[in-house]
């Protein structure tokens, strides 16, 4: 167990180890910098001290190149620390933009697939923040990491030349200094995980004075609620103050062992020099930089404290970086016959990955052009699966998907994206103006498109009558939009990419009013030279259908016009009967 | 600066701790100097060569010191998360508390996002500045003076140099600050801005598929973490020269003060145990101001986020009870609503939420509000709970203006049912019982068997002890709403109001709730607000809004035959009239 996760903990660090490569150069110069930043403060102390005994000692005022060495020693200090920093952030900062470019593709070609799988906004975030801590890796770790043995392994050297009884004690004392972290780890790693723990529940419990103020506010609950933040924060402080007592633990044995170990080193020093082994000069060369000696070591400790979550979050990257693509982008048609829209199914079969159920069961049929075809059944049917198998979120298991005479895998992904429009269920709108939300699918469309598929789609006075009318940012929070108005910009958005086939997917819970029959009416008038398909569950969209396609456990079980099928006994008659009750 | 002042204010919250800390900070800092002065004294023994076992001595009695720290710093740290817990829980309260009684008004004004990570996030960020800083600026005063002083008593030249290295290392950050905590603040706000970028881009992944932007945005993106880290590595350089010159500054003090403390020894105006308490001595110095300037940049973001706290504290309450508030009017029969003449806008940029509203709702009636989304139904709901005042007109209740009433008394004189229903974290039982903390098991069960969701509860794992919330169970939006009416029930107030309560519910869900509301038909002063028309029908009064105003009113028959707004309304949801 505990081998494996070394094991583990070792390739992840080569994994890592694998991006800087490319900056190879830079981190070497990182490196030398950093040696030479050690090397100078060990110096400056240690050529003050030599100079104080050798004054002590009668020697008088030293010469004056000693002073030179000073000088030199501090300006050193200071550029070689610069240097240090500069190139060891400039390698991880590159590296971060790679990793975020990596993310991203990675990311589009696992996506919808992974956000089954996880919790949608949490993976994104979770991923950012992932990134960040990989800085400390990069800019943090590794560099200083070989810096501090290098500089350790000279100090050994040093006092083996000095003698060697300075450099074995050195030694034993690093062992100890080392064994003290790693016996308490595991408490540190729970303590860590739980007091991140305790600090998600304090946040969220805040946080309900914000999302439930009304609720607080009509329920009179201010008082209960504030008690019980207090509560979520007394246990978050509780698991805090015993987290840091350990910190405190540890800190405190490490300064003692350090301590107790540069006294020790100190006092053989000073049993050398009356033993006439050691002169004073080089005692008190000794006896000052020892102390420094132990300082990048500890440092070296508390960095492997973070290892843990550095791992961690290399871990979720690589996850996504090295996952395999949901659907691969080989076909090689490019320009795709635009003016056949004609949509087969053609014994098409899909089961979602670790999943034995099929979703759907041999699903044909055929949407031809200027036809609305609209896609019927209960909830889990696999109306929506449809969908996404035309557009390739997924591939089909058997069958294939033909838009006119051609097998959408043999397409190019972008090609084939160009004929289809989504309006799906759950409309997304990005953090940007209302005018670059509907331009998404066509970015070199005017202002007067713009406006005038703003206005097909009933959501054009809507949008003049927000403060900024179309350069309103649609994330902006008081804007409140309904449902409604965010179905109707997803249409404005893809009327105005305005390709030859259209996919909607109703929701169910919108408005039902005229605006919308308006709209209804608008999808009808450009459907005379597109194919549509839309997932329906209201009767009004259903009555607007050339043809349904009832589904049921993921086989198609009727097709037809609702007035013919209503009039058979049958599951569609079924189906309605229970929503119109 | 004086928004920095005022966040500093917060210490008064902590004062005895602070000054419990800054005692263990000094005995820490004492630990050292005694060290540092063992140090040189047993040094001088060496160099002597006069006794082996006074300089032994002098080593030991450091090892002790050195484990005595070990005990202090020990205790040290897991005091200060106390005191930083202690701070961070009451800002917490402080802005909480404002919050509340700045209602929902103030919220839907401003980024729910940024009040979010400022409660959270912010809080965190100021305790390098209240904890840290803040204590360090009394140890430096009170440890570096004293050694300061001394080392001018054992020789005037160094203890000059000494003095100036150490006013340069304390003042040079505060006078570059305004160049450094731009670039660090700026930094943090890009990094906040391409964070968001990459998750509204990952958020939207499906919608950025079907419009074929993969290429686009990621481009985007790529162009946007470019310039990020071109600002990021701005930012390491900047905060690199300062620190840089700081360093110099602390070196230059140490190495050079011993130089001319060496050259006073070697012309016999020092004697050489003196320049080895020097030696020793400036270290420690120069280590408390080095803890300092530490403490001062970790500061940099608290300091970044004071304006938002000082905003928030400095924002004066509108909505406020009178000086001797009715606390009685509502205790009698059902109240009777009376809207006069109300006009209302939620900014004077926007329209007209309510343009002269004029309604009265009888004690024990039930009134819809219909008509489509912006058309102020809910600005009624916002108005009653005094959410916000109206600009002119007056609402009573029972005959009193609402603004006679004490808030609290008003507010538990109603009962309401939101369109979107939180849930707080803990067991459903909580949830319902907070209507009514009082309430026993048997209350709550009935309340929630007349709101239909006895049973679905009954189904969850745990029953009545299941936990719901941000982190619990997931429940359909239609057994949301069912425990908000349990709560509302259970509230036993004389007011009721359904603000859309079913606009994201599922059919079966609906019919439920439907039920709850006709069977509670006359218990209570109703309100409804709805868009579909269905659960509306039966009410004594309906009232079409259109654009804060009164469109039409009736019942339901009386609408019909008017022929009018809603009329269209009804034939719209009723698939087109065919």
């Amino acid at each position: 167990m505990a081998a494996e996760a070394k094991k583990s903990k070792f390739t992840g660090v080569r994994k890592l180890l694998k991006y800087s490569s490319k900056y190879r150069g830079r981190l070497i110069g990182g490196i030398i910098s950093g040696v030479l930043r050690e090397v100078s403060i060990v110096a400056a102390v240690g050529i003050v001290a030599w100079m104080a005994a050798h004054i002590a000692a009668g020697g008088g005022f030293p010469d004056m190149r000693y002073l030179w060495f000073l000088i030199i020693a501090v300006a050193g200090r200071v550029v070689f620390s610069y240097l240090e920093m500069y190139w060891n952030h400039d390698v991880a900062f590159h590296i971060l933009v790679d990793f975020r470019v990596l993310l991203y593709r990675s990311f589009v070609q696992i996506c919808p697939d992974i956000l089954l799988k996880h919790r949608s906004g949490q993976i994104s975030t979770t991923l950012m923040n992932d990134v960040e801590i990989l800085e400390w890796f990069y800019a943090h770790t590794i560099g200083i990491f070989v810096v501090d043995l290098i500089f350790f392994a000279g100090f050994v050297v040093f006092f083996w030349i000095l003698h060697w009884l300075l450099a074995i004690l050195l030694i034993a004392a690093v062992v100890v200094i080392a064994v003290v972290p790693y016996i308490l780890r595991k408490k540190a790693d729970e303590q860590g995980k739980e007091s991140r723990f305790r600090l998600g529940e304090a946040n969220s419990v805040t946080l309900e004075g914000i999302n439930g103020m009304n609720e607080l506010l009509t329920l009179n609950s201010v008082d209960s609620y504030k008690l019980k933040n207090k509560k979520f924060m007394d246990a978050l402080i509780d698991i805090q103050v015993k987290y840091a007592k350990r910190m405190g633990t540890e800190g405190g044995l490490l300064q003692a062992v350090s301590g107790i170990a540069a006294v020790i080193i100190n006092l053989s020093a000073i049993g050398l020099v009356f033993s006439g082994n050691l002169s004073t000069e080089w005692f008190a060369v000794v006896g000052t930089i020892v102390w420094l000696v132990f300082g990048p070591l500890l440092e070296l400790s508390n960095m492997a404290r973070n290892f843990g979550l550095i791992f961690a979050a290399s871990d979720r990257i690589s996850d996504i970086i090295e996952s395999k693509p949901i659907i691969n982008d080989t076909g090689k048609c490019e320009d795709v016959d635009t003016s056949n829209s004609t949509v087969t199914f053609d014994n098409v079969s899909f089961a979602y990955e670790g999943s034995s159920e099929n979703v759907l069961k041999n699903v044909s049929f055929t949407a031809d052009k200027g036809k609305m075809i609209a896609i019927v059944g209960g909830s889990g049917a696999g109306k929506t699966t449809c969908t996404n198998l035309l557009c390739r979120m997924w591939d089909v298991n058997e069958g294939a998907i033909l838009i006119g005479e051609k097998d959408i895998r043999d397409m190019k992904l972008s090609a084939l994206r160009k004929l289809i429009t989504v309006v799906p269920q759950d409309v997304y709108l990005f953090n940007v103006s209302m005018k670059d939300n509907i331009k998404l699918g066509n970015p070199d469309a005017t202002d007067d498109e713009v406006k005038n598929a703003a206005k097909m789609a009933m959501v054009d006075g809507f949008i003049e009558s927000l403060p900024d009318g179309y350069d309103t940012i649609a994330g902006e929070r008081g804007l409140q939009m309904s449902g409604g108005q965010r179905q109707r910009i997803a249409i404005a958005r893809a009327l105005l990419k305005d390709s030859p086939i259209l996919v909607m997917d109703e929701a169910v819970s919108n408005l039902d009013t005229k605006t919308d029959r308006m709209i209804q009416q608008t999808i009808k008038n450009i459907a005379k030279d597109k194919t549509v398909i839309m997932v329906a569950h209201r009767l009004s969209t259903i009555l607007e259908a050339d043809e349904l396609v009832v589904l049921k456990d993921g086989c198609v079980v009727q097709r037809g016009h609702h007035n013919e099928l209503i009039a058979k006994e049958g599951y569609y008659k079924e189906l309605m009967s229970a929503q119109t009750k | 600066m004086s928004n920095y002042m005022k966040v500093a204010g917060f210490v008064k919250y902590i004062k005895k701790e602070l000054v419990i800390k800054v005692i263990i900070g000094l005995l820490i800092t004492g630990t050292y100097v005694a060290q540092a002065i063992m140090l040189a004294r047993g040094t001088t023994h060496v160099f002597s060569g006069d006794s082996a076992g006074m300089a032994v001595m002098y080593y030991v009695i450091a090892a002790g010191l050195i484990i005595m720290r070990a005990f202090l710093v020990r205790y040290s740290e897991g005091y200060n998360k106390y005191i930083a817990g202690k701070v961070k829980t009451v800002i917490r309260e402080i802005l909480i508390d404002k919050l509340l009684l700045l209602g929902p008004g103030y919220q839907s004004d401003k980024r729910s996002g940024k009040l979010q990570s400022l409660l959270t996030d912010g809080v965190e960020y100021l305790e390098p500045f209240l904890i840290n800083y803040i204590p360090q600026i009394f140890i430096v005063g009170f440890s570096v003076i004293p050694m300061a002083v001394y080392i001018w008593i054992l020789n005037v030249p160094a203890g000059i140099i000494l003095t100036i290295a150490v006013a340069a290392s304390i003042f040079l950050p505060h006078i570059m600050f305004p160049f450094t905590s731009k670039s660090s603040v700026g930094y943090w706000r890009e990094y906040a801005v391409l964070n968001s970028q990459y998750v509204d881009t990952m958020q939207g992944m499906n919608t950025v598929k079907y419009f074929d932007a993969e290429k686009r945005k990621g481009e985007e993106l790529e162009a946007d973490s470019e310039r990020f880290r071109v600002k990021q590595l701005i930012n390491t350089r900047n905060s690199l020269f300062a620190s840089g010159a700081i360093t110099l500054m602390m070196a230059i003090g140490t190495a050079i003060t011993t130089g001319v403390a060496a050259y006073a020894c070697s012309d016999g105006m020092l004697g050489y145990a003196g320049l080895l308490t020097i030696m020793f001595l400036v270290i420690e110095c120069v280590r408390p101001i080095g803890e300092l300037n530490n403490s001062w940049h970790a500061s940099y973001l608290g300091l970044s986020v004071s304006n938002e706290f000082v905003e928030i504290m400095e924002e004066p309450v509108k909505i406020k009870n009178i000086p001797d508030p009715d606390k009685t009017s509502l205790d009698k029969d059902l109240p009777n609503i009376d809207f006069e003449n109300v006009h209302f806008k939620y900014s004077s940029k926007r329209e007209s939420a309510a343009d002269g509203l004029d309604f009265s709702i009888a004690s024990g009636n039930t009134a819809a509000f219909v008509g489509e989304s912006g058309s102020g139904k809910s600005t009624i709901v916002n108005l009653l709970l005094r959410f916000y005042d109206a600009d002119e007109g007056k609402i009573t209740l029972n005959g009193v203006d609402i603004k006679d009433y004490n808030i609290e008394y008003l507010r538990s004189k109603i009962a309401v049912v939101f369109q979107n229903t939180y849930l707080f974290y803990g067991t459903v039982m909580e949830n319902i019982r907070m209507a009514n903390p009082g309430a026993s098991d048997e209350e709550v069960f009935k309340a929630a068997k007349d709101a239909n969701a006895h049973d679905f509860i009954m189904n969850l794992e745990k029953g009545y002890e299941t936990i719901v919330g941000e982190r619990g169970a997931n429940l359909s939006g239609g057994q949301r709403q069912r425990l908000a009416i349990a709560r509302a029930i259970l509230k036993e107030a004389p007011i009721l109001i359904m603000d859309e309560a079913t606009s994201s519910v599922d059919a079966a869900s609906e019919e439920l709730i439907q039920q709850t509301v006709e069977g509670i038909n006359g218990k209570y002063t109703t309100i409804l607000i709805a868009h579909r028309l269905s659960t509306i029908i039966n009410a004594d009064r309906i009232y079409v809004l259109d654009k804060g105003k009164l469109a039409e009113e009736g019942t339901h028959e009386e609408l019909l035959q008017k022929k009018g707004v809603y009329l269209k309304l009804v034939e719209a949801q009723r698939g087109g009239g065919r």
